[in-house]
């Protein structure tokens, strides 16, 4: 199968007046039409970097994208024009933020926010929008959803509103969602309703989902893949199952040992030593060879490639046999 | 419910009401003048020139015998007309060059902002007198002066606000959505702006007026015969020891209407400061 989304070598780099910082350093990872992968990774490791690159909305005006390229469908996006981003935006290509409280605009009605995008993308007349708005908001599981056209933002909860986003993402028909960290300020038990409605949504769409979060238990709940982020690179991508019950780079293990068990005895949580590097002096050869308990001369001097462990299973770390 | 919270508005600010109370009876007037007035204003009375307020005239005549209390009346119209078309020039075209500014920064920032600081650097009045001059002294001018002058004081206002408002995440979502940039600015960074500039606005009006009045004075706003404030007092002034109503009266009719506006735009702004919300 094609993939609908393949990111081969992507490099961002941060210019600054102490050198340029590679926040992204050679990303490879492939996305397929229905899939729901995950993007996992600590804060600053780049996972919404990535996101915005796809979209062509890097963050300030002093980052660029130095190598590598990013084909959707087949047809390369470094390098398009603004205008022909803002076509794939939302059409295409959409999102949904961390940040519901503030995403939506006070200043006017759901109702015209949500008609405002299709009119936009779809050229429909206005009675039409509303009537399809008004279909959309029911899809996302709104209740009375006449009602909720005719209210400003401020009076809606956070989970309404995300619902309200969610909606407005995928209204237009778009084939790949980018989630970031789309519950992270929600509570707990409206997160497990959004990501439910997430995969509900997208799975009876046929959309696909890059979902970024930092919450293992998020992805072990919602995802058929994940990708694990370390400073800029991918550490370890496979099927759930088998990178959070056999995770073979050191990192990902390392990550799962900072998680609370509900089995087992009671043990004080495991913490990896060290700090995220400073991108702008990153160490040599494997970035997270100063923190990890097993490093090697080789892991200073070299940077380990993301080769294949197990059928779909890539790992990017010196130990594995694969890399002798 | 509503009544009483407007009852409660009028014990808290009661000079908020005074000032809306004196800008609607003087919306009023204007609105009515030709109904309420008991002489045409330009009408030439030269057998009774000069004379005193009394039964007749009510506030006296000028050195025509025309009647000051209907000149004072129709001259409402060109006040409320200067200070509301002045603000409503200035606040727009201010609104806009501002949200360019600050959304778009960069070079279009630098020019638009330095052209801005260039137009602050002379005394509002100074500008609008020379402009005035340049155009041509006539009424209709003498509100363009003033609404060019004006321009700056919004624009900085409106970047200012941009420049918070455009971080917001709802500009992003905006953006991830395909929105223009044309489409972000007049859909979600000015309606955002809005609320500092309805403030800034109404508590520009008075010294538009007063602005507008002071060319008229020296001669480049209004021209005879117009009943225009400014010119009257401009004219009664050389009769001001003798004939003192003349220019007495429409200098407080400028006053009272001044006076009007600031109260009223102190209120707007308490009102829409969610600090002094209650």
């Amino acid at each position: 199968m094609e993939p609908l989304l393949k990111i081969k070598d992507l490099h961002v780099d941060f210019l600054s007046y102490a050198g340029a910082a590679h926040a992204l350093n050679g990303i490879d990872f492939e996305l397929f039409p229905g899939e729901f992968l995950g993007l996992v990774g600590e804060s600053g490791s780049g996972k919404s970097l990535t996101a915005n690159s796809v979209l062509g909305l890097l963050p300030r005006k002093n980052a660029v994208i130095a190598k590598g390229s990013i084909l959707f469908e087949g047809e390369e996006l470094v390098g398009k024009s603004e205008r022909e981003y803002q076509a794939l935006r939302g059409k295409k290509i959409s999102m949904v933020f961390q940040e519901p409280m503030n995403a939506l605009n006070p200043a006017f009605k759901i109702g015209s926010q949500v008609t405002e995008i299709l009119k936009l993308h779809q050229g429909v007349t206005a009675k039409k929008a509303r009537t399809e708005a008004v279909r959309w908001l029911a899809r996302v599981r709104i209740p009375h959803p006449e009602e909720i056209m005719n209210v400003y933002p401020f009076e809606l909860s956070g989970g309404m509103r995300q619902r309200v986003l969610l909606a407005m993402a995928l209204s237009c028909g778009s084939k790949l969602l980018l989630a970031d960290e789309p519950t992270t300020a929600l509570d707990v038990s409206i997160q497990a309703q959004i990501l439910r409605l997430i995969r509900d949504t997208t799975d009876s769409l046929g959309t696909s989902v890059l979902l970024i979060t930092h919450d293992l238990a998020v992805v072990a709940q919602t995802c058929q893949r994940v990708a694990v982020m370390y400073s800029g690179n991918i550490v370890e991508s496979g099927p759930v199952s088998n990178v959070l019950r056999l995770p073979r780079h050191p990192y990902t293990k390392a990550l799962l040992q900072a998680l609370p068990h509900l089995d087992g005895p009671i043990k004080a949580l495991q913490s990896i030593p060290g700090t995220v590097p400073n991108l702008l002096t990153p160490p040599s050869g494997c970035r997270f060879h100063p923190r990890c308990s097993v490093a090697e001369k080789r892991c200073q001097a070299d940077r380990p490639k993301l080769l294949s462990v197990a059928e779909n299973h890539y790992v990017a770390c010196w130990r594995e046999s694969h890399h002798v | 419910m509503e009544l009483k919270y407007y009852r409660y508005f009028a014990k808290q600010y009661p000079l908020t009401v005074v000032g809306t109370l004196i800008i609607l009876i003087i919306g009023l007037v204007a609105l009515v003048a030709p109904l309420i007035s008991p002489h045409d204003p330009l009408q030439l009375h030269l057998a009774d020139r000069l004379l005193p307020p009394g039964h007749t005239y009510l506030l006296g005549t000028d050195e025509m015998g025309r009647d000051l209390f209907s000149r004072i009346i129709y001259g409402a119209r060109l006040s409320l007309a200067a200070g509301v078309g002045i603000v409503s020039i200035a606040g727009i075209f201010g609104t806009v060059l501002g949200s360019v500014s600050g959304f778009l920064g960069g070079k279009t920032d630098l020019i638009i902002m330095r052209l801005m600081d260039i137009m602050l650097a002379f005394p509002s009045l100074v500008l609008a007198l020379a402009l005035s001059a340049a155009l041509g002294p006539n009424f209709r001018n003498s509100i363009l002066a003033v609404a060019v002058v004006k321009i700056p004081v919004y624009v900085r206002l409106v970047r200012g606000q941009t420049l918070s408002v455009k971080e917001k995440h709802f500009v992003k979502a905006a953006q991830t959505f395909g929105a223009s940039k044309v489409w972000i600015i007049s859909r979600h960074i000015i309606p955002n702006c809005l609320a500092p500039v309805m403030v800034q606005a109404t508590l520009g009006i008075g010294e538009a007026i007063l602005i507008a009045a002071a060319l008229s004075f020296i001669g480049l706003g209004a021209q005879p015969p117009a009943a225009e404030w400014g010119a009257m007092v401009s004219v009664g002034r050389t009769y001001l020891l003798d004939q003192w109503w003349y220019a007495t009266f429409p200098g407080i009719a400028i006053f009272i209407t001044v006076v009007g506006f600031n109260l009223f735009g102190d209120g707007v702004r308490d009102l829409l400061d969610p600090r002094f919300r209650h």
